[in-house]
């Protein structure tokens, strides 16, 4: 038991004093592309990533989304009818969160470890808006049901994904990106992990955004909003006319 | 075939969405209605937010009402002055539908009073038009058209202030009547995506007694500028205008419509009217399935 707590106190220690200061050079990680563009035929992408180490251990990569404050709604009965009644807000979520292993992660490090670096949905921190005035196991609850609806719509990764070594020390990995993936500016945090310790970890942005056609339109109905209404409105009426036209020809 | 909407920012089935609006478009052609009622619902089933549905729905009605009105307006079968009382109401209606949509949305209700008010517009008029029409399978036409116009309600109407001539209407009342209707339509359009033309043509014929003749015109008259503001002001107001969606929307519209208006030749109209009916009976029923079965996840992520 001593020797087990001493222990304990180590690693935490370690993960105060990040083991990575030692060796900046031990990770090495690339992405295919930075940037994700959507257009008006994206039917979902995929991002891939890159990287060596120079000496033996686990890799772990985690893509993740905009970070937004999130709302769960809770439906429950009136008169027969189902309407959603209790709503708990949780700050700074990830719209979009992936990750990939080149192990089992129970085998990688320990919990405390995944729960400091936030790998695997299950480890993301949660922070409740105004948590004191909800009941502890609707906190636990509501937390489940967003990982569950998060996973449904397929924006959190269900398992882990593979980390393939192309030889002891060159690795790589895919994350697939759904039709319905959020815009913004996502990060790739790559961990080498020795001994279940983090050794080095390295942070590469991705920017998902629109372009060409699809992005003009996002940034015009935006900025001149009443413009663009009137245009919507023009658009219908022509083709309205037109179509009108030719029904009265046949 | 994904296609990729840039204001709702998500890939949606481009071609199941033209299908469907072809097959309203359809509909619309052989029994002279809108079918927003049949759209929007469909739209929001189909994982678009509810806010887009409606707000881009608005816009394809403008189109709908436009091509409708064309062959009403060369025959001089719309009322501009009444269509323009009604009008002025529209906008009023828009305004405040387009912000309490907005409050319905901060308040995470927007789908169940969304459903609510399907509910109680298809099951009123579904029931109405099934009743009407299974009863005129048996008695005779005329006694139908006696019965409604013994519901009269001039005592209240005529007492209202601000009276207005329409000429052509030949009619002499307060212009808050048209205007209210209007402003009704107004609501509809903004909160449901609809053009209301099921509940402003029974309330311009029954309520206003204008012509029979100058109806179905005058009502699809104002029903361009009242579904032009609601998109607009959704545009202005929520962003929730995309512009992608309304055109597969409008080109699957517009080509049923075509399709409808050469088949309604052949359809019998009692007929017709039966299966309309059923089809806005089935949708109702499909609501209040969605509104009081037990959800398989009572939990949702707010969209906004």
């Amino acid at each position: 038991m001593k020797y087990f707590m001493v222990t304990a106190l180590f690693l935490t220690a370690l993960v105060d004093f990040p083991a990575f200061a030692q060796d900046t050079n031990a990770l090495t990680v690339e992405l295919a592309k930075s940037h994700v563009d959507i257009a008006t035929d994206f039917e979902g992408d995929s991002v891939y990533v890159f990287g060596t180490k120079n000496q033996p251990g686990e890799i772990v990569v985690v893509l993740e989304g905009p970070r937004k404050d999130m709302t769960i709604r809770r439906k429950s009965k009136i008169f027969g009818a189902w309407m959603n009644r209790q709503s708990v807000s949780f700050r700074n979520m990830p719209h979009f969160y992936s990750f990939a292993a080149s192990n089992e992660l129970d085998k990688i490090t320990s919990p405390e470890i995944l729960k400091k670096y936030q790998i695997a949905p299950a480890n993301i921190n949660i922070d409740i808006n105004d948590a004191k005035r909800i009941k502890l196991e609707d906190q636990a609850l509501f937390t489940e049901a967003l990982l569950r609806n998060k996973q449904a719509q397929g924006l959190y990764s269900a398992a882990r994904g593979e980390v393939h070594f192309l030889n002891r020390n060159f690795f790589k990995t895919s994350f697939y990106l759904p039709p319905n993936v959020p815009v913004g500016d996502y990060e790739v945090k790559s961990f080498f992990i020795r001994n279940g310790e983090v050794y080095d970890i390295k942070t590469n942005t991705l920017r998902i955004a629109q372009v060409g056609l699809s992005s003009k339109i996002n940034s015009f109905s935006k900025q001149y909003s009443f413009v663009y209404g009137i245009l919507c409105v023009g658009l219908a009426v022509f083709s309205g006319w037109i179509s009108g036209r030719i029904r009265r020809q046949i | 075939m994904l296609i990729y909407l840039p204001i709702a920012e998500m890939a949606v089935p481009a071609d199941t969405i033209f299908v469907v609006s072809a097959v309203v478009g359809f509909l619309s052609g052989i029994f002279g209605i809108g079918g927003g009622f049949l759209t929007t619902p469909f739209l929001i089933f189909s994982g678009i937010p509810p806010a887009i549905a409606v707000g881009t729905q608005a816009s394809q009605l403008v189109a709908s009402s436009m091509a409708a009105v064309l062959g009403h307006w060369s025959k001089g079968n719309v009322d501009v002055k009444i269509g323009s009382v009604m009008m002025i109401g529209g906008l009023a209606g828009s305004v405040v539908g387009t912000f309490f949509f907005l409050l319905l949305e901060k308040l995470g209700q927007t789908d169940f009073v969304i459903s609510v008010l399907y509910i109680a517009l298809l099951g009123t008029i579904g029931c109405l038009m099934l009743f009407e029409t299974l009863s005129s399978f048996l008695i005779k036409k005329k006694a139908m058209r006696n019965e409604f116009n013994a519901m009269r309600l001039p005592t209240l109407i005529s007492k209202l202030p601000y009276k207005m001539r329409f000429p052509k209407s030949k009619l002499y009342i307060s212009a808050l009547v048209p205007g209210g209707i209007g402003f009704v339509g107004g609501l509809l359009a903004s909160i449901l995506g609809v053009g209301g033309g099921f509940l402003l043509v029974p309330a311009m014929i029954y309520i206003l007694r204008m012509p029979a003749l100058l109806v179905a015109g005058t009502s699809l008259f104002q029903m361009i500028f009242t579904t032009a503001i609601a998109t607009i002001m959704h545009a202005v107001a929520n962003n929730t205008v995309d512009v992608m969606l309304a055109l597969v929307l409008i080109i699957g519209g517009v080509f049923g419509a075509q399709m409808g208006v050469s088949v309604s030749k052949y359809v019998r109209g009692r007929m017709a009217r039966l299966i309309m009916a059923l089809i806005v009976l089935g949708v109702c029923i499909q609501m209040i399935g969605h509104l009081f079965i037990e959800p398989v996840d009572l939990f949702s992520i707010a969209i906004w």
